[in-house]
């Protein structure tokens, strides 16, 4: 009986819930404190277990990576110079203090908190043969955890290295946007948690205005390099609806530079792969056809 | 500074290396078997029937490593849940599906000694999920973020001949084995062109991946050194090798069979190193 | 906080966290709030969105220095010369704010004569008395001089002893150059926070400067304070939206553990605790004498402007002081036994906590209740505070977890046969926060209810519980007793019984049946009318006759009526620039104090864009976006008659009502133990010389010298590092909340030490490798974390090093990881007994310890119970990440 059952469980198709508006991350990085609240409150609300206490001295990030019970993970960069002898002989008469005031910090430390993009197209949800990873009616990227069998061609699939198997029940899992808040029309617990604002939550057009709104804002007050990654689809790339604020080079962060859609080439492969067989096939059936032997 | 490598190396590991193994033995075994039946039948009848004997457990073995791959095996019928052509994942498992049922088909012919003809409609039937079951896994790798895999734009064509050629080194080993000099004479032929076409086409994956251009897929100059050593190795020891020994190794069996093995082991050990690929590159993030 | 209290007249933070974003310029110094008090750095961060200036002067690059525009690496310790320094500058480039120092500072009262500055007594002012190390200020003549009744004034500031001409000569010495040299930065750094100061200073804009336990820390904590205070006052910051100083506290209310305070020598509302002295035998003599003026009565000319019992909002004592009693002791407390004045505990010496736990390790201590403190751990020198502990015949533990102070006997790796330990430990289960009702007052004296939502598992009860049982306890046990020694356990009123059974948020009953009413404490707190039982309102209609009962005059008003806990308002509508009706600030619902300083002596605002109260001619009465600080009809014109007594004597234009004389103190006649203005002394445990004065530390500090609490010699050889302490955002305190939790260990799983690669380099210590820290107390072994946020420094032409020591780790919890505290010594400043955690010396090798220290974690909490069933949830409703290897969510 509970063998059928299983058997048939994954055939079922419930009725989908109607579509509703897009909803998506906006994490700003200038406002990011690297308080980690965000990691906290992501794995409490999902009740995720701890990746074990390892201490690694890369600055203050000891999760280091996404993970399938990591959702939330906050990169630390620190970027300081070679200090310089200080320079001898001050002389207060001749300082120019507007030159002081402008001066810019000799160093800086850079905090992000990473998280599953929702891809707008995103290859895990392509790639995945049980159909298991939907876009949901939030248009984010989820994993229904009760489908998925642990294939892992998601985990191969995305470009970002998120997604991931967890050897606790051998099923693929990533941030879930918090499906199920946002079903009770809350904001996912990290955006909830996060004191500064540097995670932002809402329809992803909002979003996209805020997060442009903002860039201007920061260039009115000289914040130089900062950009929006993820925002708008590249050649490559669809846009994210978890996208970012950047102050320096994607890999800076650990994000690809140039993040490509792995089945760009999809229909090329196929067809390659066909021309291989066709060649293949052509050889045998000449050597059998032939009267040479 | 290289940008760093931050995707994840999917959890594969020495089941999807048997798996791809005796996947492409099975297919290339059964393409192999079912054009000489379509092609030649009244020569190498007994060749084809043992082939088809060995299909079918070669494939049983190859479901047992892709359930066993999985992280929740008990879940592997939700691969029939739908059916994606985006998802070579998906293409794949249809196709082995219904190879297995025709590969058990073939099976249970010879057994019960069915008619000639239902053989022969056995073996058209099976061509098309042979051909595609040996090839879609390049595909599957090609279609994925993974350092060197998804620069490998002819992986779906190298799996396509290399299956082939497996295939072709196997009916060469039955055939020396079963005293044919005559058919091993065709199959050395066959496996000879095969593994130049194969050489072709690993030229061409090692081209995509192993330049400088591209070692950011593999990690620094010294792992791209390695990885094109190993390139090296597979075009001269797997293939150029078995080439030469096709060549000049006319009616003994010994060498027959020698190249036969050494035809199936490169296809082990390159299918190693592929799965391994993502593992070595990406630098401890899993 | 008498840094604070000296200076406007009360010690607490001038203002709220929210203000902060009002800010043109906010200065973070001594605290690192982006880690510690993050929620809070959202204001600063705000500030910094709209365009102000964040700057971070700490010893470490820390997070909260990433997010600032300008950081300035100075050596731990060195707070008061950097700050002297930007006085200085103030002063000599005459960037103050003139017509707010003139009106609201006692910047044009003259001094005594006879008082002399540490400019001229080599670093120690005058009154100081070598042989009890402490000064006199009386005899030092650190009062006014008096003239005609009334300090005498010098408008033109010119008076040789004029408070702004003995500020300048003071600060005279603090030139960037020289504070540059003692702090390890270049003269610019300093040169460029004073100017970003004092741009966003004046009329138009104010300058908001924050710190917290990374100034009080130290020997000279009060004094780093009181320079804040004396920039804040200069510059025209205090009582203005967007200024102030933004004390942050430590603890989760510890605001309100000094309000209702769990300290030695003050009852509720800041009265001072009676003392066993003559003067203070009776409740008329405690009244005249309470606040600690006493000598001055004997010269009641001089004494009169700075004593409190004359002028000022204190001259309300009485009201206070029998109001309380009168809560305390209810019916039993009557005009003929002085309102059981005489019930109350009298202070016999230094109760503080190190000075008690000093005595615990010498044998004078037999038993102790620990609440929610963590010695053994969280204390410096805590070698020292674990013998106190092992020297108790028994010690009652109430806290979440079974941390240090609680299985030092069996834990403590330095313990090698727990038998030889006679203290007998009870540890009791303690409730957490939502487990229980009760209120945080925080750093912004802003009160919070806080609701219980669940009960607590097994036996864990909230500490109202355990006290209020207690209590009721000890009164049954005294029920009977005639002495009369007994009288003030039988006569205190102690009736929090619930009157319906108690119920938790979902409407079912508790499990707990005996938890006390804590909103009956509340509204004890906030007093009553005696004759008919209402509710106060505001501590204006306190009596000083008895008919009124309230146990903490500050907090009058939080519950005006019977139904209504204005604690528990959720109103976050922002007025302009406060937020009324959130929760409710003491006093009064005041969110900025001294906000009389917002309008000009005229009574309008400074400016438009930096309103918030004024003076309204028509309605006759201050207006505004605040609770008037100040008495709402008293206009601005208001001028004191010769005999005018309490707050009667305070000028209309006089904003710091709790002050006698009205004013801001720049100079602090009274209040602070260690000298009227700060002066820098380098700490106890120094790697050079006071480069200022002959005095090289604090003459008034107290080291408990002993065996167990060795201190490094004078600028010793042997200790050339400085080292200092800090908090992680990841864990809280000594780690006993926080080391029990995987979520956050997995964060940071393990004691470091933060270190430059310069000093790396030079002992051989390797990244993510072993290192031993050595004091004269004691030696740790952690990881090292070379990191190039720590940056040698340059003091006097020679490398000066600095390493950070995070305060978490301890051998109790998941993660286990060296004390911190045993390489802090227990010595203590003059004014609040702190210690000096915040600059030590010590230095540094590679390797480890002959025999490890750490300890055993114990095991992470299991995960076998993740496939349970939660109870009542149905399994789609389960949170996400609760999948085990069972396959527990597959049914949708
Ligand atoms: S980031 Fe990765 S896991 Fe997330 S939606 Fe995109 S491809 Fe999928
Ligand atoms: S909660 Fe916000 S500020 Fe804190 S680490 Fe996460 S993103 Fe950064």
């Amino acid at each position: 009986m509970g063998i059928l059952a299983d058997l048939f469980y994954p055939f079922r198709r419930p009725a989908q819930p109607p579509a509703r508006p897009a909803t998506g991350f906006f994490t700003d990085t200038t406002l990011c404190i690297g308080c980690k609240a965000c990691e906290v409150a992501c794995k409490q609300w999902n009740q995720l277990p701890s990746d074990g206490f390892n201490f690694t001295g890369d600055s203050y990030d000891n999760t280091q990576a996404l993970s399938g019970t990591t959702w939330r993970h906050v990169v630390f960069v620190e970027q300081f110079p070679q200090p310089q002898k200080t320079e001898s002989g001050f002389a207060p008469e001749a300082l120019d203090i507007e030159a002081l005031l402008a001066e810019p910090p000799a160093g800086r430390w850079l905090m992000m908190s990473d998280v599953c993009k929702h891809c707008g197209i995103a290859p895990c949800e392509i790639a995945c043969p049980t159909g298991a990873l939907i876009v949901n009616e939030f248009s984010n990227i989820y994993v229904q955890n009760d489908i998925c069998n642990g294939c892992g061609y998601c985990v191969a699939a995305c470009p970002f290295g998120v997604i991931a198997r967890s050897p606790l029940d051998g099923h693929a899992h990533k941030c879930t946007l918090c499906y199920d808040r946002q079903r009770d029309d809350m904001p996912p617990a990290c955006a909830k948690a996060c004191p500064t604002g540097s995670i932002q939550f809402g329809p992803i057009d909002e979003l996209r205005v805020r997060a442009h709104a903002r860039l201007e804002e920061l260039d009115a007050r000289g914040v130089s390099g900062a950009y929006l990654y993820g925002d708008s689809p590249s050649a490559s790339y669809s846009a994210l609806n978890a996208f970012f604020l950047l102050i320096d080079k994607p890999d800076r962060y650990g994000l690809p530079n140039d993040p490509e859609r792995p089945q760009l080439h999809l229909r090329g492969d196929y067809l390659r792969a066909a021309f291989g067989t066709l060649a293949a096939l052509a050889v045998i059936a000449a050597s059998l056809m032939s009267h040479v032997f | 500074m290289q940008p760093r490598i931050v995707t994840k190396a999917p959890p594969w590991h020495g089941w999807v290396t048997a798996d791809l193994f005796l996947l492409s033995t099975a297919s290339g075994t059964f393409t192999m078997a079912a054009m000489v039946v379509l092609l030649r039948p009244w020569e190498m009848d007994a060749l084809a029937r043992a082939a088809f004997l060995i299909v079918f457990p070669l494939m049983l073995a190859d479901l047992a490593c892709l359930i066993l791959d999985l992280g929740d095996p008990a879940r592997f019928h939700h691969m029939l849940r739908t059916f994606k052509p985006s998802s070579p994942m998906s293409v794949g498992v249809w196709t082995i599906s219904a190879f297995s049922f025709i590969a058990f088909l073939a099976f249970i012919a010879e057994i019960l000694d069915w008619p000639q003809s239902a053989i022969r409609s056995i073996a058209a039937a099976g061509l098309v999920p042979a051909l595609v079951a040996g090839a879609y896994k390049g595909v599957l790798f090609s279609a994925t973020a993974q350092p060197g895999w998804r620069r490998m734009r002819w992986l779906g064509g190298a799996f396509a001949v290399s299956s082939a050629s497996m295939g072709a080194g196997l009916m060469l080993a039955l055939a020396a084995g079963a005293g044919q000099p005559g058919a091993a004479r065709l199959f050395r032929f066959i496996v000879m062109w095969l593994l130049v076409l194969n050489a072709l086409a690993v030229r061409r994956v090692m081209g995509s991946t192993a330049t400088t251009g591209h070692l950011s897929d593999v990690g620094d100059r010294r792992a791209a050194l390695r990885v094109s050593l190993c390139y090296t190795g597979f075009i001269v020891a797997g293939l150029g090798v078995p080439i030469v020994l096709c060549a000049i190794g006319g009616g003994n069996s010994t060498i027959d069979g020698l190249t036969a093995a050494i035809v199936l082991g490169g296809g082990l050990a390159s299918r190693q190193f592929l799965v391994a690929l993502p593992h070595r590159s990406a630098p401890n993030r899993t | 906080m008498p840094g604070l209290g000296a200076s406007f007249g009360r010690g607490a933070a001038t203002t709220f966290q929210r203000d902060l974003a009002n800010s043109d310029c906010v200065l973070i110094m001594g605290s690192n709030m982006a880690e510690a008090h993050p929620v809070g750095f959202r204001w600063a961060l705000k500030a910094r969105e709209r365009g102000a200036r964040l700057i971070h002067v700490d010893p470490r690059f820390t997070r909260t220095s990433a997010m600032a525009d300008t950081y300035v690496a100075i050596r731990a310790g060195s707070d008061v010369a950097f700050l002297g320094g930007i006085i200085n500058y103030l002063l000599e480039h005459d960037l103050w704010f003139h017509e707010y120092v003139l009106h609201f500072t006692n910047a044009a009262t003259v001094v005594a004569e006879g008082y002399v500055d540490a400019e001229d007594g080599g670093g120690l002012f005058a009154g100081f008395d070598p042989s009890t190390g402490r000064y006199d200020r009386d005899a030092g003549a650190w009062g006014y001089s008096i003239a005609g009744g009334a300090p005498e004034q010098d408008p033109t500031l010119r008076h040789p002893r004029c408070v702004f001409q003995i500020l300048r000569r003071h600060f005279a010495r603090y030139t960037p150059q020289t504070v540059a040299e003692i702090c390890g930065c270049s003269p610019a750094d300093v040169i460029r926070v004073a100017e970003l100061l004092a741009r966003n200073s004046g009329r138009e804009r104010t300058s908001a400067i924050v710190y917290a336990l990374g100034w009080t820390q130290h020997s000279t904590g009060v004094q780093m304070i009181r320079s804040a205070a004396i920039i804040q006052l200069l510059l025209g910051n205090i009582g203005r939206p967007g200024g102030g100083i933004m004390a942050m506290r430590g603890h989760c209310s510890i605001q309100g553990s000094t309000d209702l305070p769990t300290l030695y020598d003050l009852l509720p509302g800041y009265l001072p605790q009676p003392a066993v002295v003559p003067e203070q035998a009776t409740l008329a003599s405690y009244l005249q004498n309470g606040r600690g003026f006493s000598a001055a009565l004997n010269n009641r000319a001089a004494g009169f402007w700075q004593e409190e019992a004359f002028a000022g909002y204190w001259a309300n004592l009485p009201r206070f002081m029998v109001s309380l009693l009168k809560a305390w002791y209810g019916d039993s407390a009557a005009r003929e036994n002085d309102f059981g004045y005489g019930w109350l505990p009298k202070n016999d010496g230094d109760h503080s906590e190190l000075a008690t736990f000093f005595r615990m390790y010498e044998g004078g201590v037999r038993g102790l209740f620990l609440i929610g403190q963590n010695p053994a751990a969280g204390a410096p020198n805590a070698e020292l505070n674990r013998a106190a502990l092992r020297n108790l015949d028994w010690l009652v533990v109430r806290d979440w977890f079974e941390h240090e102070s609680a299985n030092f006997w069996y834990a403590d790796p330095r313990i090698d046969d727990p038998k030889k330990i006679r203290t007998e430990v009870f540890f009791l289960p303690a409730a957490s926060i939502p487990e229980k009702d009760g209120t945080f007052t925080n750093t912004e004296r802003l009160i919070q209810w806080h609701e219980k939502a669940v009960d607590p598992p097994g036996d864990c009860r909230s500490d109202a519980w355990f006290i209020y049982h207690l209590g009721k306890r000890l009164k049954d046990l005294y029920r009977e007793s005639a002495l009369k020694r007994d009288e003030p356990i039988r006569n205190l009123t102690w009736n929090y019984e619930r009157d319906e059974p108690e119920r938790l948020p979902d409407g079912t009953l508790s499990r707990i049946g005996d938890e006390p009413d804590i909103e009956k404490v509340l509204k004890e707190i906030n007093g009553r009318r005696l004759s008919d039982g209402a509710m106060l309102e505001s501590f204006a209609e306190l009596r000083d006759d008895g008919s009124t009962a309230c146990g903490a005059w500050i907090y009058c008003g939080v519950f005006p009526r019977e139904d209504f806990n204005r604690a528990r308002s959720r109103n976050p509508a922002i007025v302009e620039s406060t937020y009324p009706e959130w929760a409710y600030a003491w006093p009064a619902n005041r969110r900025v104090m001294y906000n009389r300083a917002s309008a000009d002596p005229e009574g309008r605002p400074w400016s438009e864009r930096k309103k918030l109260i004024w003076w309204d001619e028509q309605q006759r009465k201050w207006i505004g976006n605040d609770v008037p600080d100040f008495e709402v009809a008293k206009p601005p014109s208001y001028r004191p008659g010769a005999d005018a007594r309490g707050m009667d004597a305070i000028a209309g234009d006089a904003p710091f009502i709790m002050h006698p004389d009205g004013r801001g103190w720049l100079y602090a006649p009274s209040g602070v133990k260690d000298g009227p203005l700060p002066a820098h002394y380098e700490p106890r445990e120094s790697v050079t010389e006071n480069r200022l004065y002959e005095t090289q530390t604090n003459p008034t500090l107290r080291e408990y010298a002993s065996e167990i609490n060795q201190l490094a010699r004078r600028v010793d050889p042997d200790f050339p590092i400085v080292a200092t302490t800090y908090r992680l955002t990841e864990h809280y305190l000594s780690g006993p909340m926080s080391r029990f939790n995987s979520w956050l260990n997995e964060l940071q799983p393990e004691m470091f030490v933060e270190l430059s690669p310069e000093l790396a380099n030079e002992r051989g210590i390797e990244h993510r490798g072993w290192m031993v820290v050595a004091t004269p107390r004691g030696e740790i072994e952690a990881r090292a974390m070379v990191t190039r946020r720590i940056r040698p420094l340059t003091i006097e032409g020679r490398t000066v090093h600095q390493i950070g020591l995070p305060i978490h780790w301890g051998y109790a919890g998941e993660t286990v990881g060296a004390i911190a505290n045993d390489l802090t010594a227990l010595i203590t400043d003059p004014n609040v007994s702190m210690h000096e955690a915040k600059a030590f010396s010590c230095k540094v090798r590679s390797g480890r310890l002959a025999r490890s220290n750490l300890g055993e974690p114990v095991p992470a909490a299991p995960r076998a119970n993740r496939s349970d069933p939660i109870p009542g949830t149905p399994r789609w409703a389960e949170p996400e990440g609760r999948f085990n290897s069972r396959g527990l969510r597959r049914r949708g």
